[in-house]
């Protein structure tokens, strides 16, 4: 097995829990995702050593680095994983060049075959006319290219990246997801991507491990996460709208509402969360006839225009946002206080089985 | 923009700079400026001169390498009783020196402590010798760059550190290559504090070391002994002493202001 | 709150002024060479039981320190010095008047209790493996104990020049040197060092000049002279090991 197999149970002294366990296969970019507080720099410091895990393992290309079962604990200049920091933490005292040396040479390479592989990723990377350059010379772009040199210089088991294009303006940080990408495929073992920024997560992982306060609440592809997320917070991710009821084929009874839904989805039964795309509500004036069978009566909260859509919030029995096109917008005289009806088909309408502990909040809580 | 100061400031702050300036001006006036050249060349003040640059080196040396590691040990590693290791640390500081001196004595004297067995198995002798100077110095002038660096080493952002582990480096290696360039202002400030200290030593040393023009007797004791017997050459003396010590202190500038967390 | 900072600056100043210069009439401000440390200590104790309005202040220090502190003014009352030279320069310079020879002393051998060093005589101060100590030239103790030294025709190894002959002392007891020489007052003074006489012929005169200084407390200076060179002082002085003047 040369992946990552990592259970990770930290408990900090402020009272908070870690507790995640996932594996990554060789080749394969798994993102840690999760709003800040979440515990990602928890699993960093555990994953790369500089602290140790209270239960659990971590096991890396077959070599056990932290079991407390077993009482083993490799350190951290041991455990071969190369790390790229949100704050690149280059050396400034050091050039371009000895930053990227610095692991060979440490590990005992000499300092001429450390130097030709450093020149080398200085290349691939396109960095190399910073190599005498000392890090305070250099943009934030070029930083982040000599870090992750830095930490693939040492050709480690494992690449984590910790926030790494968080402390990029939004322009740089396009420019840098590109390049990133291309040279994490480059890379044969696993790569964890640890982030906050969705755009990240969905541009760069094969798949997504979502944590919050400390615990994992949904694991997928980034296509499961859009499509049927888990939670409130995995749904503002994915821009969508999430409700909490029952479903008894294909009726569903909503949990805080008192409107009903039909779905055609009857996968399953039971306690469910109920997914609805915002480009999924259709509006109109009149009544439709038609299709649709869930059709109700309903105000406008709020319209926001966004450019190419426009993001409509609507008030009870069911508060939703939709997107529509301005010209729509336009058409249907929308504005705060409109009556409307909304209308979404059957088939638009996803269920997933509500996990464990997860909530939904109230009523005015809207997806997006 | 220029800061308009309090006149209460500025009157207390005169009298303070004065306090400072009046007395280099008291030995400037009595500078017998016409035989100057040939005090200062003097025998007297050529050993002493010799002997205060060798061990007030020597001394900064010595601080250098065991308070480093001494100070890397009060920063780092939380050990049972290091509070008080560092408040003995310290005490140097505090104390007159004539008590550091005679504390030495009882300790490392020939009938010391450690030095009598020292003595009786080597011969060897650290009072009214050079080397009792060099301790005498080191016994003073070290807690200067213990404080100076472990004040550096406890500002340091530990990630850097971090960073140089997960690359494969020894924490040997991360001192060397990462820790130590990073306080190396600090660790320059504390060996400049730790030689001025040690050079203008005085009490430590004639209680332990004795006085022996050419062996023992550094600048501060030779005008100790000149002022009873001849004043000129005690004006001279301390003049140089004076020289030298505002010359290094002009070199480094304000550089040494920028102790710890300034990396 | 005006008031009480420009009270508290009066009495600072006020505190500043009385600290310096005079000192109160009842008070009698004794400079002795360090050599009279025990001596005067007693004669304090003595005196002041026989003139109970007066408070004596002992300054005990080398004779050449004490000349220089009244040359430069020192608020000192009586001077007792452990030579006549370093008293001349004080009257030549108008500090001191009327200087009386009070006591006189002897120069011994000191070695510390045991004798560690083996030593005989005065020869063995030139012996380079033993730990030798003088007073500095600048002090009459040392002064004496070069002439003796001359006179003997040794020349010693010397190890260190202490800055006092209370220093030496103190160094000899703790068995840190192996010999020096000093007074006979400070040998009988001590339990921790033993004598060795000098050999006969070696000649060296010692006598201690005490004087008043042309300061305020002339009167109560001149009761402490006069009870120095009493019968009473001159007992204190031949028990402490000092000869007569």
């Amino acid at each position: 097995m040369t992946g990552l197999d990592a259970h990770l149970v930290v408990q900090r002294p402020d009272g908070f829990v870690l507790d995640v366990e996932f594996a990554i296969a060789s080749g394969e970019t798994v993102a840690l995702l999760g709003p800040n507080g979440a515990g990602k720099s928890t699993a960093v410091e555990a994953l790369a050593g500089i602290t140790s895990v209270d239960r659990g393992r971590i096991t890396l290309g077959g070599r056990q680095l932290d079991s407390p079962s077993t009482n083993v604990f490799v350190p951290p200049e041991q455990r071969r994983i190369g790390v790229v920091f949100q704050d690149y933490l280059l050396f400034e005292h050091l050039s371009v060049l000895e930053n990227v040396m610095f692991g060979p040479v440490s590990l005992g390479q000499r300092r001429a075959e450390a130097q030709a592989r450093a020149q080398a990723l200085l290349e691939r990377l396109e960095i190399q006319d910073l190599a005498d350059r000392k890090p305070p010379q250099l943009s934030g772009g070029q930083a982040q290219r000599v870090a992750l040199g830095r930490a693939l210089a040492t050709e480690p088991d494992l690449l984590l990246l910790d926030e790494a294009l968080a402390a990029l303006d939004v322009a740089t940080r396009g420019t840098l997801r590109r390049v990133l990408a291309h040279h994490l495929a480059d890379f044969a073992g696993p790569r964890l991507l640890i982030t906050h920024d969705p755009t990240d997560a969905f541009l760069l992982a094969d798949r997504i491990v979502i944590i919050e306060n400390g615990q994992l609440t949904q694991v997928g592809s980034p296509e499961d996460i859009r499509r049927r997320p888990a939670t409130p917070y995995v749904a503002a991710l994915a821009g969508t709208n999430l409700l909490a009821g029952t479903n008894h084929g294909g009726l569903l009874t909503l949990q805080h509402h008192a409107q009903g839904l039909q779905t055609a989805d009857t996968s399953v039964e039971g306690s469910v969360l109920i997914t609805i795309h915002p480009t999924a509500v259709a509006l109109h004036r009149e009544q439709p006839s038609g299709s649709p069978r869930n059709t109700w009566q309903t105000t406008v909260a709020t319209v926001e225009p966004l450019g190419d859509t426009t993001r409509i919030t609507l008030a009870g029995p069911i508060p939703l946002g939709v997107d529509i096109t301005p010209g729509a917008t336009a058409a249907l005289d929308l504005r705060q206080g409109s009556a409307v009806w909304a209308s979404v088909k059957a088939t638009e309408i996803a269920v997933t089985p509500a996990a464990l502990g997860a909530r939904t909040d109230p009523p005015d809580e809207v997806g997006g | 923009m220029r800061q308009r100061a309090p006149w209460q400031l500025l009157v207390l702050g005169g009298v303070g700079a004065a306090v400072f300036v009046l007395p280099l001006i008291g030995l400037l006036t009595r500078t017998p400026w016409s035989r100057l050249g040939e005090l200062v060349t003097g025998e007297v003040v050529v050993d002493a001169l010799r002997l205060s640059l060798t061990t007030s080196l020597l001394a900064a040396a010595i601080s250098l390498v065991l308070g480093v590691p001494l100070a890397w040990l009060l920063a780092r590693v939380d050990f049972p009783g290091r509070s008080v290791v560092r408040a003995i640390v310290t005490l140097p500081m505090v104390l007159p020196p004539v008590v550091g001196g005679a504390a030495l004595l009882f300790a490392l004297g020939r009938r010391g402590v450690i030095g009598e067995p020292i003595n009786e198995a080597t011969g060897f002798l650290l009072p009214f010798s050079i080397w009792g100077v060099v301790i005498a110095n080191v016994f003073v002038a070290m807690p200067f760059l213990v404080v100076t660096v472990e004040g550096a080493l406890r500002n340091l952002d530990g990630r850097h550190e971090a960073a140089a582990a997960t690359l494969g480096a020894s924490r040997l290696t991360v001192f060397r290559r990462i820790t130590l360039p990073m306080i190396g202002p600090s660790v320059r400030a504390g060996l400049v504090l730790a030689w001025a200290r040690a050079l203008g030593e005085f009490g430590a040393t004639v209680t332990f070391a004795g006085n022996l023009q050419g062996r023992t007797q550094t600048l501060p004791l030779a005008v100790f002994v000149a002022l009873e017997q001849d004043r000129d050459t005690a004006v001279a003396i301390s003049l140089v002493l004076v020289a030298v010590s505002l010359a290094v202190l002009l070199l480094l500038r304000d550089r040494w202001w920028s102790t710890g967390g300034d990396t | 709150m005006r008031k009480r900072a420009a009270s508290c600056a009066l009495a600072l100043v006020a505190l500043v002024l009385a600290s310096c210069g005079r000192h109160p009439p009842d008070t009698v401000l004794v400079m002795a060479a360090s050599s009279l440390t025990d001596a005067f200590s007693e004669i304090e104790i003595a005196f002041e039981a026989a003139n109970p309005g007066l408070d004596v202040e002992l300054n005990l220090a080398g004779s050449a320190s004490l000349r220089e502190q009244i040359l430069q003014g020192a608020p000192a009352d009586v001077f007792a010095s452990a030579n006549s030279a370093t008293m001349q320069v004080v009257v030549d310079a108008g500090a001191a008047h009327n200087p009386v020879l009070f006591a006189g002393n002897t120069l011994q051998i000191a070695v510390p209790v045991g004798n560690p060093g083996g030593v005989t005589g005065i020869a063995d101060l030139a012996n380079p493996d033993l730990l030798i100590g003088l007073c500095g030239e600048q002090v009459p103790c040392g002064q004496f104990a070069r002439q003796a030294l001359d006179q003997a025709g040794v020349v010693a190894s010397i190890d260190t020049n202490e800055g006092d002959v209370r220093s030496l002392v103190t160094k000899l007891e703790a068995g840190e040197l192996d010999a020096g020489i000093v007074y006979t007052s400070d040998v009988v003074s001590s339990t921790e060092i033993e004598g060795i006489a000098l050999p006969a012929g070696i000649d060296v005169v010692i006598t201690y000049p005490i004087a008043d200084l042309t300061s305020a407390n002339a009167e109560a200076a001149d009761v402490f002279v006069q009870f120095v060179v009493s019968a009473e002082g001159q007992a204190i002085l031949a028990a402490a090991g000092f000869t007569a003047p």
